[in-house]
């Protein structure tokens, strides 16, 4: 078990005080899930914003009491992600700013890129898209197509499509991955501002889930000068889909999280209805040991970035207990309460999405066994 | 095929074939649905504006995707004739809404089989990759299942209990939701097919009466 010192509390305290007006707020977005100029003065999105705009960037950290949180730790980030999540995860992934795009800059951007990206990404008002998957190709991110062809010495142009990626109609900065040629070692990430000429972002229309605002993103002869390619200053290893797997490994805990948040607030939902449902204490305390383990994938992770094991374990369990609990909520509320509480119908259809987020169950039990396999760890709390 | 079976089939047939709103008018055929349906609300096979009037003192409620299936979610008038909580689908039709559920299933799984061989990981085709294979064995065991129990309801001579019927509806949920992962993400979108088993499963909350207490606890 993790146990949050006085500092998490704090931090876990102040979100869950905001949590309360993102689900205010969560049925509008949901009916219009790009129009979010009615949202963005809420305080949980400030508070989203202060955890990830770094201090050098122009970031102002977030404060509560003696306690100040600064960005890149990922217990910090679960911690808050979970609260907020209580309320809407909708709303949460709706909140402008660096989202995954900023991990992944700051792990294999230089200072200049880090800080053009961050200082883009600032105003509370901009978000920023991370185009890894392509039509067809969901959970296979090494057979990508999407060409980056050198036109002349420092400039490469853009060709082909992405999905599925959030914030890709509304972004207006954001990373493209893409190949240089046929090898493993020849996927890069390009920094691309929408803008551009040949950039064509289009909304997906999605079930649940929507303030996530998927879409599909056309590249037709985007310029990228050879200053915007990431990772120029790494090794050729470290340039390419090594840092797209350490942001998913980073982010995986993160859906978990956005899962444990939205089961708990089905579990609210029936607490305040029904107070004696059967099986609340049982949903109750699988999703508190689902929130201990996403804690425990932040602690893990915030150690060895490349640890993938309890991201991919957490997000199983979390996912899973997610939808139960919101099929045992509409079993226990009876036949009108998706039609009483818009809430919960909405719910419903949010669990679905977080399956699909960053890599599928099935993705994740491969990533496990072969974690296990590696002898990456023993299993039952042992490190 | 014995009788309940061919009319079954009809109901199967016509999910498959026509779709939800299909199969749920021919459920809903000689239905008060108002005096059913056990919360005050239901989803009816009809396109209707979300905020206006629908037929017969309804209430017609948002739904991001319904209509894109011909369906609306309506809340009957608290002095509809009838509208206090009704029984929900029992027996027959209970049978005949899984029937319809079934085929809506079946189809989709036809296009998941066809997309899973089509798309390879790693050099492999899909539907060859382990878990996926048994994800889609599973469905269709879930689906033969849900027809048999079908079946009996239809063929007994008194309605199962309540919380047989939601019992037998959760697991066809639960195998819906399972083949709409056989879609990937596209699936999760609502210009994609696999929206019906979605709305599959709100139809059945719906209309299905909830299980005792006692039954509810697992």
């Amino acid at each position: 078990m993790v146990e949050l010192d006085e500092r998490l509390r704090a931090l876990r305290g102040a979100a869950a005080e905001t949590a309360g007006e993102l689900r205010a707020h969560a049925m509008a977005l949901d009916a219009d899930p790009h129009g979010t100029g009615p949202h963005l003065k809420t305080a949980a999105f400030d508070l989203i914003r202060r955890c990830t705009t770094p201090e050098r960037f122009g970031g102002e950290p977030l404060r509560v009491g003696p306690f100040g949180y600064s960005t890149g730790s990922s217990l910090d980030t679960l911690v808050w992600m979970v609260e907020l999540a209580h309320g809407d995860a909708g709303m949460v992934l709706a909140a402008p700013g660096p989202s995954l795009t900023g991990i992944l800059v700051d792990q294999l951007g230089d200072d200049g890129q880090q800080e053009w990206f961050h200082r883009a990404v600032a105003d509370g008002a901009t978000w920023a898209f991370f185009a890894v998957t392509e039509p067809g190709r969901g959970s296979d991110a090494a057979g990508m197509e999407t060409a980056l062809r050198r036109e002349d010495p420092g400039l490469y142009r853009l060709h082909g499509t992405k999905k599925y990626i959030g914030n890709g109609a509304r972004g207006a900065v954001g990373v493209v991955f893409a190949r240089t040629g046929s090898g493993p070692l020849s996927i890069r990430a390009a920094l691309v501002e929408a803008a551009d000429p040949g950039f064509d972002g289009r909304a997906l229309p999605m079930v649940g889930l929507r303030g996530a605002a998927l879409a599909e993103i056309r590249l037709d002869g985007v310029a990228v000068p050879e200053e915007r390619l990431l990772a120029r200053h790494l090794p050729p290893t470290r340039r390419g889909l090594w840092g797209a797997v350490r942001v998913f490994n980073t982010v995986r805990p993160q859906v978990a999280a956005l899962a444990v948040g939205t089961g708990l607030a089905c579990v609210d939902l029936v607490r305040a209805e029904r107070p004696g449902a059967p099986g609340l204490d049982e949903v109750a305390a699988r999703l508190e040991a689902c929130r201990d383990l996403v804690y425990r994938a932040g602690a893990a992770l915030d150690r060895d970035r490349d640890d993938g094991r309890l991201p991919s374990q957490a997000k199983i369990a979390a996912v899973a207990a997610a939808r139960e609990a919101a099929r045992w909520a509409v079993r226990s509320l009876g036949p009108a309460a998706q039609a009483d509480h818009p809430l919960l119908e909405k719910w419903t259809r949010d669990v679905n999405a977080f399956e699909f987020m960053e890599g599928t169950s099935d993705i994740q039990r491969l990533h496990v066994a072969r974690a296990l396999v590696r002898g990456g760890g023993r299993t039952g709390g042992q490190p | 095929m014995n009788r309940t079976s061919t009319d079954l089939a009809r109901y199967r047939d016509l999910g498959r074939e026509g779709g939800l709103a299909a199969g749920l008018a021919a459920v809903l055929e000689g239905v008060d649905a108002a005096a059913t349906a056990p919360g005050g609300v239901a989803v009816l096979p009809a396109v209707l504006p979300a905020g206006t009037d629908g037929p017969g003192g309804t209430e017609v409620l948002p739904h991001p995707f319904a209509a894109l299936d011909g369906l609306a979610l309506v809340r009957f008038a608290a002095d509809t004739p009838g509208a206090a909580p009704g029984p929900g689908l029992t027996g027959r039709t209970a049978a005949a809404l899984t029937a319809v559920r079934i085929g809506v299933l079946s189809g989709l799984l036809d296009a998941a089989v066809e997309r899973l061989s089509a798309r390879r990981f790693g050099g492999v085709p899909l539907i060859d990759h382990q878990f996926v294979g048994g994800s889609l064995a599973d469905v269709a065991t879930e689906a033969e299942l849900a027809w048999s129990g079908a079946v009996r309801e239809a063929a007994a001579d008194q309605d199962a209990p309540a919380g047989a019927v939601w019992a037998r509806h959760e697991r066809l949920t639960e195998a819906g939701w399972a083949a709409t992962r056989l879609f990937g993400a596209e699936g999760y979108l609502t210009d994609h097919p696999a929206r019906s088993l979605h709305l599959s499963a709100l139809t059945a909350d719906l209309w299905l009466a909830r299980p005792s207490t006692a039954e509810g606890d697992r």
